[in-house]
């Protein structure tokens, strides 16, 4: 079960706070992620401006190898009160969140007969 | 039907206890290891209606609230949605979660919650039988809502295709996980599963 598994952040930034949240989420997320063992691959600005009046969208690109890897990042953020701190902390930077799992296509039939 | 399942810690002598619970009707199992807060022996109870649970409530709460037992977690239950593939399945483990989703639980995000639960076993066919309920009265740890019941042909079923199927991982786990904003359930949980030796889901 070593297919690629992407954990993808998709964060709607608050008007005018996108370059903030996504200092908060470098300095206070990333290195927490990169200890549970997951690789950070891509970060994605849209629009590829620092908005002042609107949002900014940023998708964050994350890889574990396999539902192995993947459970082993959920046992450790589940249970440690520093990532809901750290979720709770950017509240006021966002006006949605949603995290999303998925691999690539060719390995979509080998991990659904799991 | 109804049906009453009690975990149960123990501090005392478990062939005492569990010879009492079998004499009252139950189903009883030592709680295999890799559980999670799932007590130290399991009780399964079936009633035709609520009134017979109720006749036969203070026996059974005697008996959990009774010397050897340090704590039990119950929920008891009007079965919700029922699947059965594997008639009669007695030699296979059966799994118990009891879950409280008390996250911002609005009617509906229950409704989208409950449905896509029910679903498992339609992509995972190591889940032989199935039950999916909400509790109607909880005890112990927390006011627990749900009870989600799975047979499986052994615990490699459990612990190999259940945990690894991306049905699971990447798309239900979202409602039990803080980082996803879909966080339903509570982090305390009870992951029980023994083997009774009996169809429990399918009797």
């Amino acid at each position: 079960m070593g297919q690629t598994v992407y954990l993808i952040d998709d964060l709607l930034a608050a008007p005018g706070k996108g370059r903030e949240l996504l200092a908060a989420y470098r300095e206070r997320y990333v290195p927490g992620g990169v200890a549970r063992g997951m690789t950070l691959e891509k970060v994605i600005v849209s629009p590829p401006v620092w908005l002042e009046e609107a949002s900014n969208r940023l998708t964050i690109l994350w890889t574990v190898e396999g539902p192995g890897g993947w459970w082993g990042q959920a046992a450790q953020s589940r249970y440690d009160p520093a990532v809901a701190q750290f979720w709770a902390s950017i509240q006021d930077l966002v006006v949605s969140r949603r995290r999303h799992f998925g691999a690539a296509d060719a390995d979509v039939a080998e991990l659904a007969d799991a | 039907m109804h049906s009453l399942i009690a975990l149960l810690h123990l501090d005392g002598e478990a062939a005492r206890i569990c010879a009492a619970l079998a004499g009252l009707g139950a189903a009883v199992a030592q709680v295999m290891k890799g559980n999670f807060n799932g007590g130290d022996l399991s009780a399964i109870w079936d009633f035709e209606n609520e009134a017979a649970y109720h006749a036969a409530r203070p026996g059974i709460h005697a008996i959990l609230n009774g010397a050897g037992v340090a704590r039990a977690d119950t929920a008891f239950f009007g079965h919700g949605s029922i699947g059965v593939r594997e008639q009669g399945l007695s030699t296979g483990i059966h799994r118990t979660l009891f879950l409280c989703a008390d996250r911002a639980a609005s009617e509906a995000r229950l409704a989208q919650f409950e449905a896509e639960m029910a679903l498992m076993p339609k992509y995972i066919p190591a889940i032989r039988n199935w039950r999916f309920s909400r509790v109607i009265e909880a005890g112990g740890e927390l006011p627990w809502t749900h009870v989600w019941e799975q047979e499986f042909a052994d615990t490699a079923g459990l612990m190999g295709p259940y945990m690894l199927h991306p049905y699971h991982w990447a798309f239900i786990d979202r409602w039990f996980d803080p980082e996803c904003s879909d966080w339903l359930v509570n982090l305390r949980l009870c992951h029980s599963f023994a083997a009774y030796g009996v169809a429990i889901l399918s009797n």
